[in-house]
């Protein structure tokens, strides 16, 4: 699904962030990974989701080398990949509809589609009841819920998650886990990135570790 | 891509660009009404100079350095005038001649004013009559300078050329002012809205959608600007070229508008395009 060999990215001519990576996530497989802060893990997170090129080696994406791809192919290649960004980065002047909604609009799919996406989506999360809220009016856990939906709305072969509780209490955290198990189980791959060892231990699955911009 | 702006966008982003339209469309209206009114206004001097021939009978022979007589002047004078009134070439003649062509008024150092006559020709003159004309005036006058409307109106050519370059060099200049203050605008905005690019880059949107999205976005306001812009520039314009006896152009000026509306719409919309994809280009 997404293959990377000897990958390696540095920013503006700097030293190396990424250092020869090699990964290869399958379909349906669930991995954390893990890494102190500035190991690398946001930077591998934004390689895998095709938002910064590498500047050595070869990403693979659904059977294509993203280096030789248009623009407009890779754009493509990144409508079948869900992000959950570090901090939600919900649009705080759209409401919870719209927010959801936004992926499904940027494909080109038809208001009467979307509505009855977004409702369902809404229902899955339990924010049914807030859908014309604004982000700064809902909680944390709320807005990651918010930021989940509009991960998984387009139903991506694979999700990326960058701390998705991060800023969670742990039963709020928990509720957040249980939602990616589900989606786990419906055939999405998983990628959390986390250095929250109790979820880890609760949720059990393959963990990947990065060091000082290595996979060890 | 089905990505409405005001979702993205909000509706104050680009309010900015309107203004900017509405003034710099009155402006182009402003250089087009002065492009218009100075090929009118040469047409028609040209027109009248055209038909007019100016007879100089001067009071000093430069050769000879010598006043010259004022029976003499009064004599040619009155030998033209005698020709002219027989000329079927000539439709009016008006003469300027200063009453007071007495060589006992005139002082040592002073020259007296020469005579002038102006003649309006027949604008349905044969080819060569002029110059029979000229020519049978200096055999009646030979002192007698004949000036024709060449040498005039090679003078207001030129300045005509000159304002015409002046006016439709402002009206290029107000397209590329524009240009370059919305480049600045659309950079300002993709900064200030950079949360919001890259989060619709990362789930799946190319440099060309956000392009489109900022396209959208801007036509808005270009439209109400330039609506308005040249509104009221239609409104002004036209009674002032009423005034100004030009309204036989006010057809042109409003095709002129029209042209102006559409240049700044799709000016826009290009530069929009242009701007949005040099800032992107460095995003994969």
């Amino acid at each position: 699904m997404i293959e990377l060999s000897h990958v390696g990215l540095r920013y503006d001519g700097g030293p190396e962030v990424l250092s020869d990576i090699n990964l290869h996530l399958e379909k349906g497989s669930f991995h954390y990974l893990t890494g102190s802060s500035g190991s690398g893990k946001s930077s591998l997170m934004r390689l895998l989701s095709i938002g910064k090129l590498p500047s050595r080696g070869d990403i693979n994406v659904f059977d294509n080398d993203i280096m030789y791809l248009s623009r407009e192919k890779r754009a493509q290649l990144r409508q079948k990949i869900g992000v959950i960004f570090q901090g939600f980065r919900l649009l705080p002047h759209l409401s919870l509809y719209d927010n959801v909604a936004l992926p499904l609009r940027l494909i080109g799919t038809p208001e009467t589609k979307i509505k009855s996406a977004v409702i369902d989506m809404a229902e899955w999360i339990g924010l049914k009841d807030y859908m014309h809220v604004k982000p700064p009016f809902l909680s944390g856990g709320q807005q990651q819920r918010v930021a989940i939906a509009r991960a998984v709305i387009t139903k991506p072969q694979i999700l990326l998650a960058d701390e998705p509780t991060g800023s969670l209490d742990d039963i709020m955290g928990a509720k957040i886990m249980t939602l990616f198990e589900e989606l786990n189980k419906a055939g999405t791959a998983i990628l959390v990135a986390t250095h929250n060892q109790n979820m880890i231990k609760k949720f059990p699955h393959p963990t990947l570790k990065l060091k000082a911009g290595n996979l060890v | 891509m089905g990505l409405p702006s005001h979702h993205l966008l909000p509706k104050t982003t680009f309010r900015h660009i309107g203004v900017m339209v509405m003034f710099m469309s009155i402006m182009a209206a402003f250089c087009t009404i002065g492009y218009i009114s100075v090929h009118d206004i040469t047409r028609g001097w040209l027109v009248d100079i055209d038909n007019s021939l100016n007879i100089e009978i001067p009071s000093f022979n430069g050769q000879t350095k010598q006043i010259i007589p004022a029976e003499t002047i009064t004599n040619n004078i009155t030998s033209i005038e005698d020709y002219l009134a027989n000329d079927p070439l000539v439709g009016n003649i008006k003469i300027d001649r200063p009453d007071d062509i007495q060589i006992a008024d005139i002082d040592e150092f002073a020259i007296p004013a020469p005579a002038f006559i102006t003649i309006s020709l027949r604008p349905d003159r044969a080819n060569n009559a002029e110059d029979r004309l000229v020519n049978n005036i200096q055999n009646i006058a030979p002192n007698a300078i004949v000036k024709n409307a060449e040498e005039w109106e090679k003078s207001i050519q030129k300045t005509a050329y000159t304002l015409s370059i002046i006016f439709g060099g402002l009206t290029v200049a107000i397209f590329i002012i524009t240009s370059i203050l919305l480049s600045a605008i659309i950079k300002i905005q993709l900064r200030a809205h950079d949360e919001t690019v890259q989060i619709i880059h990362l789930m799946g949107a190319s440099s060309r959608n956000i392009s489109s999205l900022f396209k959208s976005s801007i036509t808005h306001p270009v439209l109400i600007g330039n609506i308005v812009g040249l509104g009221f520039a239609v409104i002004i314009f036209s009674p002032v070229m009423m005034l100004l006896n030009l309204e036989g152009n006010i057809p042109i000026f409003y095709a002129s508008v029209g042209i102006i509306f559409f240049t700044f719409l799709i000016l826009c919309r290009w530069v929009t395009h242009w701007t949005v994809m040099k800032t992107l280009r460095s995003m994969p």
